[in-house]
């Protein structure tokens, strides 16, 4: 039997369509929030989205499109039968795979620490599976997180 | 975000309400270095912050780096999803917890 899947809409779109600056990370927040509610998530779950939700769209306002704008687009699936939720980051912008980065030396001393890398590292944490892939000029990156075991979670 | 600050001589409190992401984090860090002169002591009072991300952490980490030349800095109220993200990228070692 096929998965059933849900497909969420913004404005009656299949995807978010973002401008490529952080600001409009608010947007986003709020589409998210209100996601979480509808599918009733735990408050951890929905605070580990939004976390990895702002570490990628960051990356993509800050890094994708040098010295021009750009867009990012975001759609968000729920595939009921297996309890996955899925987030899909789209952008035109530079070719990059942010699990490419080196992981942050979390060892060294707060002063000596780079930070870079620390987002994605985040992001790895947050979710069950990251995975990037680059097609038709597109940075493609998909994010999933299992909802199985909801009585176990917070 | 909201922030309430709260100084007494050279104690300052700052109550966080909201997330403190890629958006607010710059405004929170705005907030503080425009009040931390003459601060020895500063309190973030974490009780009503829903999340963080690396955006909030960097802050975290230049406002412990400037006070730590100073004084220091304490967080307060640390609610278990943001001690979670504390402690995956290790900043709960580096910073003072009440």
């Amino acid at each position: 039997m096929a998965d059933i899947i849900r497909k969420f809409q913004y404005h009656g779109h299949d995807a978010l369509l973002l401008p490529a600056e952080r600001e409009a990370f608010v947007t986003l927040q709020t589409w998210l929030s209100g996601i979480a509610d509808e599918l009733e998530l735990p408050e951890n779950t929905r605070k580990k989205l939004l976390i990895a939700a702002d570490e990628i769209f960051t990356n993509i306002a800050a890094y994708g499109y040098p010295g021009s704008g750009g867009t990012a687009e975001v759609e968000v699936t729920f595939n009921i039968t297996r309890q996955l939720l899925t987030m899909k980051f789209i952008d035109a912008g530079i070719a990059y795979n942010p699990l490419e980065s080196p992981p942050p030396d979390l060892t060294k001393p707060l002063t000596e620490r780079s930070i870079g890398g620390l987002g994605i590292f985040m992001v790895k944490k947050l979710m069950d599976t990251v995975a990037y892939k680059r097609e038709n000029d597109r940075n493609i990156l998909i994010l999933e997180k299992h909802l199985l075991n909801r009585e176990k979670q917070k | 975000m909201k922030i309430t600050m709260n100084q007494e001589t050279n104690k300052l409190t700052v109550s966080i309400e909201g997330s403190i992401d890629t958006v607010t984090a710059p405004e929170l860090e705005k907030e503080l270095a425009a009040n931390w002169n003459g601060v020895t002591k500063l309190f973030l009072d974490f009780k009503a912050v829903d999340y963080i991300s690396s955006a909030g952490l960097r802050v975290m980490m230049a406002a412990e780096q400037h006070m730590e030349a100073v004084g220091s800095m304490t967080i307060m109220n640390v609610n278990d999803d943001v001690k979670e993200v504390f402690e995956m990228t290790g900043f709960d070692e580096l910073l003072n917890f009440e």
